[in-house]
């Protein structure tokens, strides 16, 4: 027995199927992969972020619950404790990418946010030249509101 | 893009002025993509590969020397660098908060704008009055 007819008898054609499909399927997971591998880097690049979020997943689930405007306000109020402590450490004006390291150093979850809060709620401002400034103005306000 | 109001992102001031035929060639370039707390999105000195329009969200421009400034207004523009020589992105990006942009890779960018004058000069000229406007740190 020789050629076609013992390539069929040994079942030559359904392997070299067989073979071709692993080869064909290992190059396509190959290339979905890399295709999809940018995704990881950036999981890897933030990887401090999303370590933070899954922490806090499950505390703040119970914070959610509560009326918005009270939650809102008590972020706000918690958030500018925190930063003016740092932000008297590290002198004004002070740079932003550095209180935001440094806030991170020191374990304060969220400081981009928070820090964003902060600006929005006018108790971080611009000096203008790039540095920013504490509004104690405002900070007092928010401490008058929650003393009453 | 379907997730995206077509007429929404037209009204953006850097697009307030194309006629129809120019936003047909402009739309397709358009990607969305969220951003999450911390993340940095442009990093100085890196080449200049996709320009950003900000749909919602909180940005931190930011350089070496620790000057930072910060935008979160709806149609306001990251990384005009693509479009200006050496092509180079001049500061580092991070966002503040998570948010949602549009972004337009840098090389077919500056093709459409090279390619089409009214355009180019119509989407520069909006350009320059956002950097404009944008609080000055220099």
């Amino acid at each position: 027995m020789q050629g076609l007819e013992a390539i069929i008898y040994h079942n030559g054609f359904n392997m070299a199927a067989v073979g071709i499909t692993i080869v064909f399927t290992a190059l396509v997971s190959l290339s979905l992969i890399i295709s999809q591998l940018h995704k990881l880097l950036i999981i890897w690049d933030n990887r401090k972020t999303y370590a933070a979020k899954l922490r806090g997943a499950f505390t703040e689930q119970k914070q959610a619950k509560q009326p918005l405007a009270a939650a809102d306000f008590r972020d706000v109020r918690e958030s500018a404790r925190q930063f003016k402590v740092l932000i008297q450490a590290i002198g004004e004006p002070f740079s932003l990418p550095e209180l935001i390291r440094i806030a991170e150093s020191f374990g304060i979850r969220h400081p981009c946010s928070k820090v964003s809060l902060l600006i929005t709620r006018d108790l971080i401002i611009s000096d203008h030249k790039g540095f920013f400034l504490w509004n104690q103005e405002a900070y007092n306000r928010i401490a008058e509101r929650s003393r009453r | 893009m379907q997730q995206l109001n077509e007429q929404e992102i037209k009204r953006l001031d850097i697009f307030r002025d194309l006629s129809s035929e120019e936003w047909a060639e402009v739309y397709p370039l358009l990607n969305c993509m969220r951003t999450i707390e911390g993340e940095d999105l442009i990093r100085e000195g890196d080449r200049a590969h996709t320009f950003f329009i900000i749909l919602s969200g909180h940005l931190m421009i930011h350089y070496r020397d620790g000057r930072a400034l910060t935008v979160n207004q709806k149609g306001d523009i990251i990384g005009w660098s693509t479009v200006i020589s050496p092509f180079r992105y001049t500061a580092n990006v991070t966002s503040l908060t998570a948010g949602e942009l549009l972004s337009i890779p840098g090389e077919r960018f500056l093709e459409l704008l090279q390619g089409n004058a009214s355009l180019g000069e119509k989407l520069i000229k909006r350009i320059n009055e956002t950097i404009h406007h944008r609080q000055q740190i220099d």
